[in-house]
């Protein structure tokens, strides 16, 4: 896995950041002082210092790794004492660096150590800014990574749920008519089984696609009225208009059917008279297209079924087409109608 | 049994009708195919059994009930409808999913006549010449919540505005009935008029002393106390047998 990974993610920034810290210093220093010789002595005292920062801060490091792998929060009081540890015991190695290869000669005296102290000090200060700076950086990098894959996985569940729509209810009661049919008129016994084999194959597989084309939905809806014909007899009535042309607008799937399966929930099942059931796809004078689904009846103040079947569609329509697409529902005259717009390129 | 078959499904209807073929016990007296026809055919026909699809045009099974004077037995047919029967308190509910299986339909069936015996037995007690219909049973839905009570098991009809509690197990739930309108309905045998605010059920009245203000104290058991005004002491002497 880690061969698939770039050139750029394979290098191993943390030597490479070290390595060039640490000879950073000397040659810094070496450079800020050209008039001193530049003895043997003084290269392997730079050396020397090199070394040592390498072991001391790579040493930090681990310890550092293995509390943050522990979930120890990191204190500024804890880096604060870390530093003048780390800065003492630099200080310390290269005091013995100095008194065994003795790059100026023999060391005199103890005025020379505040001054190397605060040196140190300062040298690990400015190690651990960076550390931290880094591990800072990448944190809030991994931290967007996630939060970018925990949306389109939200987004992904939610398109699935959306779109796994099959009405347990119809089913059931489909099924129920169907075994009366069977000992009325097998020939229709056999047709609604059909119908409803289409019906369930279309809305199980309508996982599968963003949107499809509209007469591929039609021809489910159609399916799904005929069965509820079965069921409802001359209590439901249907009148469905295509305009020419529209066939192959594309629309999310079961959105038409979420619409339709409402007006005959409304308009049929719930009134003892039932409900002429009308479907009209035409294209307006501004391009836009329109999608009406009209059924008899009044829109109920406490259906919630109702509100969660439109927020669900509103938001495939804009999920699937952009935000262009819109979806109202009206009442006027004792029709209730649900009007989906599609965008002019759709 | 007298069946009625409720169901706005002319299809739905034929496959009881096919399923109680096998049931001769069963006759079945009539059909509606909406709430108001539902409450029609009741009201005229008296059925002992309905069977009630929960889900009707024109308002649901239960609301059906709940606007009866008094439940007869129901068997609620449903194709997917778990939320509403949540809706219920355990006792006495049945109902059959559909499509409905014959041996559901028999259980069920079974279940059915059995409570429907026990039901009249209780309403028939040492009243012989009582109709072998008067098996009584309420349908009480108070808010999303709906019970179906026998009345042997009611301990305490009180008013409340034009509601009635119903004091029952360790429910009280409300009922849209004055309490008068209840009182027509109850066996004055079993159910007193204590007061203006009180319809107790005698079996369980427990002790009875005299108050203060000439009137007596009830208490029931489960510690549920009614006062007997005055004017009804009298009444309620010459009625139990104390």
């Amino acid at each position: 896995m880690t061969n698939d990974r770039p050139l750029l993610a394979r290098l191993n920034w943390y030597w490479l950041f070290q390595l060039a810290g640490w000879n950073f210093l000397p040659l810094l220093m070496l450079a800020m002082s050209p008039g001193a010789d530049h003895t043997p002595r003084l290269y392997a005292i730079a050396a020397w210092g090199v070394v040592a920062g390498l072991l001391i801060s790579d040493v930090w490091h681990r310890l550092l790794k293995r509390q943050i792998r522990n979930g120890v929060r990191i204190s500024w009081k804890m880096m604060a004492v870390a530093i003048l540890i780390l800065g003492a015991l630099h200080a310390g190695v290269q005091t013995i660096g100095y008194l065994v290869i003795k790059p100026m000669g023999e060391v005199h005296g103890l005025a020379w150590v505040p001054g190397v102290l605060m040196f140190w000090w300062g040298v690990y200060l400015v190690w651990n800014i960076f550390y931290m700076a880094v591990l800072s950086l990448r944190r809030a990098n991994r931290l967007e990574q996630e939060a970018l894959r925990l949306e389109i996985s939200a987004k992904d569940a939610e398109l699935r749920a959306l779109q796994a729509q099959v009405n347990p209810h119809f089913f059931f009661n489909s099924m129920n008519s169907v075994r009366a049919l069977i000992y009325e008129d097998q020939d229709s016994a056999a047709q609604m089984i059909d119908q409803l084999a289409s019906v369930m194959r279309y809305a199980l597989q309508s996982g599968q696609h963003d949107t499809v084309p509209l007469a591929a939905e039609i021809e489910a809806v159609q399916a799904y009225l005929a069965i509820e014909k079965i069921r409802f007899e001359e209590r439901m009535r249907v009148s469905v208009e295509i305009a020419l042309g529209l066939e192959q607008v594309r629309i999310p799937p079961m959105a038409l059917q979420t619409l339709v399966e409402n007006a005959v929930k409304y308009g049929v099942e719930a009134s003892p008279t039932g409900s002429e059931i009308r479907i009209r796809a035409q294209r307006m004078d501004d391009g836009k297209i329109h999608i009406e689904i009209a059924n008899l009846g009044a829109i109920l103040p406490f259906a919630n079924s109702t509100k969660v079947g439109l927020v669900n569609t509103r938001k495939r329509l804009a999920l699937a087409l952009g935000s262009s697409a819109s979806l109202d529902l009206t009442e006027n005259s004792g029709w209730v109608r649900a009007t989906m717009t599609l965008p002019e390129a759709a | 049994m007298r069946a009625l078959l409720i169901d706005d499904e002319r299809l739905a209807r034929a496959e009881l009708r096919r399923l109680l073929a096998a049931h001769p016990e069963v006759e079945i007296v009539g059909e509606a195919v909406n709430a108001a026809d539902g409450i029609q055919q009741i009201t005229a026909l008296k059925p002992d059994l309905v069977f009630l699809d929960v889900q009707m045009p024109g308002g649901s099974g239960f609301d059906m009930l709940a606007a009866l004077e008094e439940a007869p037995e129901v068997i609620f047919t449903t194709a997917f409808d778990q939320y509403a029967l949540q809706a219920f308190e355990v006792n006495a509910l049945d109902y059959l999913q559909k499509p409905i299986q014959a041996a559901r339909m028999a259980a069920a069936l079974q279940r059915c006549s059995l409570r429907h015996s026990r039901a009249l037995a209780y309403a028939t007690a040492g009243v012989p010449a009582v109709a072998p219909t008067a098996a009584k049973k309420l349908f009480i839905k108070d808010g999303e919540r709906c019970w179906f009570v026998g009345l042997q098991d009611v301990r305490l009809f009180e008013s409340d505005g034009n509601y009635t509690r119903v004091y029952f197990d360790d429910h009280k739930p409300l009922m849209l009935r004055s309490l008068n309108q209840l009182e027509e309905r109850l066996d004055p045998q079993r159910f007193f008029r204590a007061s203006r605010r009180h319809i107790v059920n005698l079996d369980y009245v427990d002790h009875v002393t005299p108050n203060d203000a000439g009137g007596l104290d009830l208490l029931l058991r489960d510690d549920l106390e009614v006062e007997v005004s005055r004017r009804r002491a009298a009444q309620f002497k010459s009625l139990a047998s104390w």
